[in-house]
């Protein structure tokens, strides 16, 4: 099991009700720290969460709410929430199909725990470390850099490390960084791999022995790829003004992008995008050691296949600008996140699932904001934070203790 | 290589800033009366530099804002073909919030490009001495004055400048792009389409380009882009104009109280010493320190210099063009850092300070032109992501040091250091915004055609 919880919850909206929950969400989002409905500073594990209406043409409209936590127990979550928001829960469910809650906690969490969506495939960037621990080790990463400022700056390496060690030794309020982090256990560390061997041994060996059928899928998903429909269209401005105006928009240095995108019809599109995701959760598990398809800059993604199949739903906790991250998709990770979305509804040309597709920048591009949604409530345990800062401060902290070289003592220092 | 580019028809700015001809003036016009307008632009058109690259003692070049198009009768569904930067204005609040145009900086402040002030067309002049440039400003007044449809709205007198050193004294202009097979210098090229809408760009396809229905254009002016279309963007390119105001005298007394030389902590804040070397490959001494002559060296990459102890992180042209930095892998970086390149076309304005610390109440700036298919990739990207991004390549919470989002002398500036870095303190704001607009630099053929509406 990993130390961090990635899910969603969606629910039907209520037709006549979707403009009033547009409108309540969107007071909420405006003031996300101040907001008194929904207090999520107050929720401790809580890292990112979000939620959403996504339009459907087919289902009507469905809220998603997104939350990326720390632990794997959903029930202790739903309490944090509902302790400090549960009126403003049963408020927004209220306001969708099925709900019967009366306003009773218990009664909003049971509904909570039906509606529940794990992640067919889900990224973490940075692993292990839970909401405390990132503010902990940012809280130390400042006492440092305050300290070291006072500090010669061409002192012995080993001198100033032991300078900066006296005072975090001096200092209460960073006892934490006397004892070194947990990382996970090594179940948690090896059982992901252990499983992907076997994945792949019996994989193979399924493979052979199902060759003709390999062979004709390959032949069979050659030609529909050649002759399946790109979208050509132009985006929605007025949809992709909304979404533009709230970039940035609190000067914080990350980005959310929610996206809804059809799968292709029939059972053999459905079947390899499920398989797809197979493919993607292992490898989120097993390879990417904090980094999303050579990506450095992804706190939380997550895909989930959802309506039997026949949509695939996308979340996204990111650093820097959306400019930037379609780039990072297209320069960086094509391969990979043209696989998942090479099943999708006028996805850009793709070549045996994995080649082509997001290659092709700005059609890629259009779709992806042809298909993102406006976000109406998004928040973040810590704004200010990449994914290379969170990094850089636990390495801060985790050789912060102990003797080193002199070699290695000046590469901690320029971690500073 | 591409198709022989037809120079006949784009505007000679493109390919040249016509570094042999010193002076320049930008006047900034809006139409009163759009008929006449479109006359004077028909007249106009004849006279426009084209880019076959003669050395003409005179050049001069036109642009327009989305404003100045519709005012010259250009309609609405033609307007809506053109990219959103270009059709919202420099000025709207999410692009404030882009660029970084908050505090000092906001259009409100402006002296030309925001509400109060709107600007509809530039007229770009360029003169090998004082006296044919101020003729044609001179000329180009009364002209306005006897009623041809345009008004004066402001000249941007650029003056005479000498040599390529920008106002706190550095030689500028040095990384600088090339469309593919238009210099002699090939050593830094970029798809014509990264320039010219409609052209085969960084990622392989035409860059978008704006167009008209074919039924508006039955003279068939433009050329033919397929469905019914006809294709006013082709040959053409965007402008971006910012009119930047900077203070000498606080960048250099800023950098002499902040370190006992001066001069090397304002080359870590820009990365390259004043005649232009590179701190990357000359971290302890500009070369040309007591010679006088300047550098052009650009062939240089950041990987001997990861940490930025030789060029800082944040270094102004480390920012600006972050080279094979950003990203685990250098090759895949640079190809990436090279869809965000800016074609400049800037130039100084106002007279060189005498003493360097001392205020003597003048204006200065420059007035930065850059040239590009794509606002949104490239001129914005690099504001928002790179100069303004609080995080760029592992920072902490430090932007630009020269044309960054400071407010109010609270900024910091990290110089990695071996073991240690240094952080300097209350970094002020050494420049501010005056003026600008995002303009349309039309094709030769472009012009004729909207002469004709």
């Amino acid at each position: 099991m990993s130390t961090h919880t990635v899910l969603s919850f969606i629910t039907p909206v209520k037709a006549e009700a979707e403009k009033e929950l547009t409108d309540y969400l969107t007071k909420i989002g405006e003031d996300i720290e101040g907001n008194t409905e929904i207090p999520f500073s107050r929720m401790p594990s809580l890292h990112f969460a979000s939620l959403v209406i996504f339009p459907d043409p087919d289902y009507g409209p469905y809220l998603t709410f997104e939350a990326n936590f720390d632990g794997d127990d959903v029930g202790r979550f739903l309490d944090e929430v509902l302790a400090v928001a549960g009126p403003a829960m049963h408020r927004i469910y209220g306001m969708t199909k099925d709900y019967r809650g009366s306003g009773a906690v218990a009664e909003t969490k049971a509904f909570l725990l039906a509606h529940l969506q794990r992640p067919g495939a889900y990224h973490v960037g940075t692993p292990w470390r839970t909401v405390g621990r990132i503010r902990e080790e940012d809280t130390l990463r400042n006492a440092i850099e305050d300290h070291a400022d006072g500090l010669p700056k061409n002192g012995q390496p080993n001198a100033l490390r032991k300078d900066i060690q006296n005072f975090v030794r001096s200092r209460d309020d960073l006892k934490f960084a006397q004892t070194a982090p947990v990382t996970g256990t090594w179940a948690q560390r090896n059982v992901p791999k252990i499983k992907w061997f076997a994945f792949r041994v019996v994989g193979v060996l399924v493979a052979l022995l199902l060759l003709p059928v390999v062979v004709i899928a390959a032949i069979w998903l050659r030609i529909k790829e050649a002759t399946d429909a790109v979208w050509m269209g132009e985006v929605d401005e007025s949809r992709w003004r909304a979404i533009g105006a709230k970039e940035d928009k609190y000067r914080i240095v990350q980005n959310h992008m929610a996206s809804l995108t059809a799968v292709k019809n029939g059972c053999f599109r459905r079947a390899l995008q499920r398989g797809v995701l197979v493919l993607a959760e292992f490898g989120a598990r097993t390879s990417t050691n904090g980094t999303l398809s050579n990506i450095p800059s992804i706190h939380f993604a997550h895909w989930s296949v959802i309506d039997n199949g026949k949509r695939l739903l996308f979340f996204s906790n990111f650093d820097g600008s959306w400019e930037n991250y379609l780039d990072d998709f297209i320069d960086k990770a094509a391969t990979g996140l043209t696989g998942i979305w090479s099943c999708t509804v006028g996805f850009p040309r793709t070549y045996f699932l994995f080649w082509g597709g997001a290659t092709d920048g700005p059609r890629f591009k259009a779709i992806a904001k042809e298909k993102q949604t406006p976000t109406l409530v998004w928040y973040s345990a810590y704004k200010n934070l990449t994914v290379q800062t969170i990094n850089k401060n636990t390495e801060l902290r985790a050789k912060l203790n102990g003797g080193m070289s002199d070699a290695d003592a000046r590469a901690w220092l320029q971690l500073l | 290589m591409a198709t022989e580019l037809e120079r006949l028809d784009i505007q000679g700015i493109v390919f040249s800033g016509y570094g042999h001809l010193e002076c320049s003036a930008y006047q900034l016009l809006r139409v009163t009366d759009a008929k006449a307008a479109r006359e004077w632009l028909g007249w106009l058109a004849g006279s426009i530099t084209d880019a076959r690259g003669k050395k003409e003692t005179f050049c001069r070049n036109v642009a327009f804002t989305v404003n100045g198009l519709k005012a010259l009768g250009l309609d609405d569904e033609s307007l809506t073909t053109f990219a959103w930067p270009f059709r919202d204005g420099m000025t709207s609040e999410h692009r404030q919030r882009i660029l970084g145009d908050t505090d000092v900086n906001v259009p409100g402040n402006w002296q030309w490009g925001n509400d109060t002030t709107p600007v509809h067309i530039v007229l770009m002049i360029f003169a090998a001495n004082i006296d044919l440039l101020n003729g044609e400003i001179a000329q180009n007044k009364e002209k306005m004055l006897q009623g041809i449809g345009v008004e004066l709205v402001k000249t941007l007198g650029g003056g005479r400048h000498e040599g390529t050193r920008e106002h706190f004294g550095f030689n500028d202009g040095i990384a600088n792009p090339s469309i593919e097979g238009t210099s002699r210098d090939r050593s830094d090229e970029i798809k014509p389409g990264e320039v010219l809408l409609g052209h085969e760009d960084d990622y392989g396809g035409p860059s978008p380009s704006p167009s008209v229905a074919s039924a508006r254009d039955p003279k068939k002016l433009l050329p033919d882009a397929g469905r019914g279309r006809r294709d006013l963007g082709f040959n053409g390119s965007y402008l971006v104009f910012r009119q930047m105001e900077q203070d000498v005298p606080a960048f250099w007394n800023f950098v002499q109280q902040a370190h006992d030389d001066a001069n090397k902590l304002a080359a870590k804040l820009i990365g390259r010493w004043p005649s232009g070397a590179p701190l990357v490959t000359h971290p302890d001494a500009d070369p040309h320190a007591t010679d006088g002559q300047l550098s052009t060296e650009d062939g240089f990459d950041y990987q001997s210099d990861t940490l930025g102890v030789k060029c800082p992180i944040g270094a102004h042209i480390r920012r600006t063009n972050p080279r094979d930095t950003l990203g685990p892998d250098p090759q895949t970086a640079k190809k990436s850092a090279n869809r965000h390149r800016l074609l400049r076309r800037g130039r100084s304005y106002g007279h060189i300070i005498e003493d360097r610390t001392k205020p003597d109440g003048q204006e200065r700036g420059l007035h930065f032109i850059c040239i590009g298919s794509d606002i949104a990739r490239q001129f914005e990207f690099v504001q928002q992501q790179w100069v303004n991004n609080t995080v760029f390549g592992g920072l902490y919470s430090e932007v630009d040091p020269l044309i960054g989002d400071q407010t109010r002398c609270n900024g910091i500036f990290t110089v990695p250091g071996d073991p240690l870095r240094t952080r300097v303190p209350n970094l002020c704001r050494f420049t501010t915004i005056r003026g600008g607009a995002y303009f349309f630099l039309p094709s030769l053929r472009a012009i004729k055609y909207i002469a004709s509406l």
